[in-house]
């Protein structure tokens, strides 16, 4: 396991959005996070990247209890994610994103570097020099995929990246995050609406509903379940 | 006695202001850093007049918060076109340029001698001399302000400059007059700051532009956060609390002439405190 | 005779990038068109335009045979067309109720006169608008959330109280901006039944929407934005098989 959460619960404030959260992403699989809208996904995320303390249970990476480890340090140690909403820098142009990540996240061996992003989606190659928060909301969407997977995270945590993506280029995203797992071990964790195309994509998925765990399986054994009334 | 009326009495016209700042800038959003300014308008306007014998208080009142509403509507317009650190840097040149003319105009002003011997408060010939007669105006004065603010709170009008504060094109979009409401709120506010410094002026009967500078701008910034942004109870708490504290500075034996940055050092740590541990203040919301 | 809503000869530059490049369609009243296209085809900028948020540098707007040249966004909004926004613009600190107050229409008590000095029909006039504003919310189903934060409720719930918010403006063409994206299998059913529950209503809908099921389920017409421009347009059916088009934003099947 790359990444295992035991018992984990959290929330804000009073309320206690996600409790006894309990499973694993092996390297190279990716699991989606499934459910409806408020079944706590995106707080089991923010707990995996530490933008909020758990209030019980255990967050571990690698074999290693996280505890109260700093975002940044989360991130040094590969885990990474797409936030909801987007993820990047609208004062600075897209050239000027990719750099930024790029410088902080290496570049050694094989791993993902800007021109793969490039080459990902040429049409960020073609506003290199634009502002990034001036360009339509699916092209800012494709550059905080590209900022996501710079440098090759071990575990990337994708926030509904699909939104407001046209349709072949949920497709491509999709393809390319299947490749980066299968060839470099990335373990990813998809929450996504599009349940379809989530389902096709993923290797084992987890539904959650009302902040609990209430289904855990391989794909076909989640179409063949009862869980759908929950969505 | 007369020591603890003063205390009320000064707390009571800078509720007036903490209302002003506070719907400026807690409410609408309008982060002014030279509400002072349009104070010492307000107290200087109302000085002359008094000081010529051209009219008698009320009717001074009047002009000066006239004049105020006018004055604040022109420094909030840049807010239309520049928004956020833009405005606060506009703001605060404003200020600063607010300050060279009242020190250096000594025709209207007395530039930095001040104008002493501004004749008291008087309502309908009669005048209030005493203590006690002042902190009743005062009191009504106040108590006036609070009940505007609390209607204009509770009234649509209030519920509009609060959308404005968080998403100005949506309240577009919604089919909303951003810009009359914005103005009027600023006219508000400076309505409210023009009769606080008439009533500032004639209770101290000096005024001089110490009253009015930067300092002052930030003091009024400072009891918005303390007090807590946005609700009629931190525009009234803010102005109490900080004005107590350096009575209860001068409980504690410290000489005479660091009484002053003392009493700064305080207001600024404060500001910090609060910003960082309670932005929501005393009895408010987050600015 | 002239269209319900009719855009011509739209160019709009940012720049150096032709975000809008003679675009021109038209819309017929009580439909649901979606607009669908490549991201970054001008789809978000169209409806800037057409609200009066950007003024084109040619091109003209007309809305029942009446030109909006110039108009101010609450003008446009006065004349009968409102939009939301994909990233919804919601008053996050303000309740579920008072963000569909500010959409109604401005009423009494929304200038400072008269909430100073006629509180009491202030207030009378207030309550008789809250409850025209419970009425939208029960509308999209979101009544029993009226005293709740907007901060506090689900992405599915602020989807559905863009949309009540939309309807208190009272316009009758109703522009949405990705309405259903980032919803659960239930919440989509939920707002797809609500927008043709307001085509039933006489609303006319333009609808930007990337979901294909979507578009197939909803659409009465469907308009193709590539690059600025009109590329294409038909029935749901027409624009999903036409193979160019497919290659460039359909795909394979999802």
């Amino acid at each position: 396991m790359i990444l295992e959460l035991a018992g984990v619960a959290a929330g804000y404030g009073s309320k206690t959005v996600v409790s006894d959260l309990s499973f694993g992403v092996e390297p190279g699989q990716i699991v989606a996070l499934l459910g409806h809208n408020g079944a706590g996904k995106t707080t089991t995320l923010k707990t995996v990247m530490g933008l909020i303390a758990p209030r019980a249970g255990e967050v571990r990476f690698d074999g290693q209890a996280l505890g109260r480890m700093p975002v940044a340090e989360r991130v040094a140690r590969g885990i990474r994610l797409l936030p909801e909403g987007r993820g990047i820098f609208p004062d600075l142009t897209v050239a000027e994103n990719i750099d930024v990540v790029a410088a902080r996240t290496g570049a050694q061996g094989a791993m993902l570097k800007p021109a793969d992003v490039y080459a990902l989606f040429p049409v960020l190659d073609e506003r290199r020099a634009t502002r990034s928060g001036s360009m339509s909301g699916g092209q800012q969407q494709m550059l905080a995929f590209g900022l996501a997977i710079l440098g090759t995270p071990r575990c990337l945590m994708l926030d509904e990246p699909s939104i407001g993506l046209q349709p072949n280029l949920v497709e491509r995203l999709f393809g390319q995050v299947r490749d980066v797992c299968r060839a470099h071990g990335m373990a990813a964790l998809l929450v996504e609406q599009n349940v379809a195309a989530a389902m096709g994509l993923a290797d084992r998925v987890v539904i959650m509903n009302n902040g609990r765990i209430v289904f855990e399986g391989l794909p076909e054994e989640a179409r063949a379940s009862n869980v759908w009334h929950y969505f | 006695m007369d020591y603890f009326y003063s205390y009320l009495i000064l707390a009571e016209i800078y509720v007036l202001l903490g209302l002003s700042t506070n719907l400026l800038v807690g409410v609408v959003g309008i982060f002014s850093v030279s509400q002072a300014a349009v104070f010492g308008v307000g107290a200087y306007i109302v000085s002359d007049f008094l000081l010529s014998g051209t009219l008698s208080f009320l009717p001074a009142l009047a002009v000066a918060a006239v004049a105020c509403i006018v004055l604040n509507v022109l420094l909030t317009l840049p807010s239309l076109r520049v928004s956020g650190d833009y405005f606060v840097v506009t703001s605060f040149g404003i200020q600063l340029l607010a300050t060279a003319v009242f020190t250096n105009w000594t025709g209207g002003t007395g530039g930095a001698n001040g104008l002493p011997g501004v004749p008291p408060p008087d309502l309908f010939g009669f005048p209030l001399e005493e203590t006690r007669q002042i902190l009743g105006f005062t009191t009504v004065a106040a108590g006036l302000g609070c009940l505007a603010f609390w209607l204009a709170m509770r009234a649509p009008y209030g519920r509009l400059l609060k959308a404005i504060r968080e998403d100005e094109l949506a309240v577009a979009a919604a089919g909303k007059d951003v810009l009359r409401a914005k103005v009027s709120a600023a006219a508000l506010a400076g309505a409210f700051a023009g009769v606080a410094g008439g009533v500032y002026a004639t209770y101290m009967s000096f005024i001089d532009p110490s009253s009015f500078d930067l300092d002052a701008s930030v003091l009024l910034l400072t009891m918005v956060v303390v007090g807590g942004a946005r609700t009629l109870a931190g525009s009234i708490v803010g102005p109490f609390v900080l004005l107590a504290l350096p009575q209860l500075l001068q409980l504690v034996a410290i000489p005479t002439t660091v009484a002053a940055s003392a009493r700064q050092l305080l207001y600024g740590v404060l500001l910090i405190a609060f910003a960082v541990f309670r932005p929501q203040g005393l009895a408010g919301e987050r600015l | 005779m002239s269209a319900y809503l009719e855009v011509s000869g739209v160019n709009q530059r940012f720049g150096g990038l032709q975000a809008l490049n003679d675009c021109g369609f038209a819309i017929a009243q009580g439909g649901i068109t979606c607009m669908v296209g490549p991201n970054g085809a001008g789809k978000t900028t169209i409806f800037n335009v057409i609200t009066g948020f950007l003024r084109p540098d040619t091109g003209h707007v007309a809305f029942r045979g009446r030109r909006l040249d110039g108009l101010r966004p609450q003008a446009i909004v006065a004349a009968g067309i409102a939009r939301s926004f994909q990233n919804l613009r919601l008053f996050v600190d303000l309740t579920a109720l008072e963000n569909v107050l500010i959409g109604l229409p401005s009423g009494f008590g929304e200038a400072p006169l008269g909430a100073l000095f006629r509180p009491f029909h202030t207030a009378r006039l207030d309550r008789a608008r809250r409850a025209q504003a419970m009425e939208r919310l029960e509308h999209v189903g979101l009544a029993d959330r009226a005293a709740e934060k907007v901060r506090n409720l689900s992405y599915g719930e602020q989807k559905l109280l863009t949309v009540a918010r939309l309807l208190a403006t009272g316009a009758e063409l109703l522009l949405l901006d990705e309405p259903a994206s980032g919803l659960a299998a239930g919440a989509l059913d939920q707002v797809m039944a609500l927008l043709r529950r307001l085509q039933g209503e006489g609303k006319t809908l333009l609808v930007v929407e990337h979901n294909t099921r979507v578009v197939q389920q909803i659409a009465d017409h469907v308009l193709f934005l590539h690059q600025g421009h009109l590329m294409a347009e038909g029935t749901p059916a027409q624009i999903i098989a036409d193979p160019a088009l497919a290659e460039i934003y359909f795909g394979g099947a999802l």
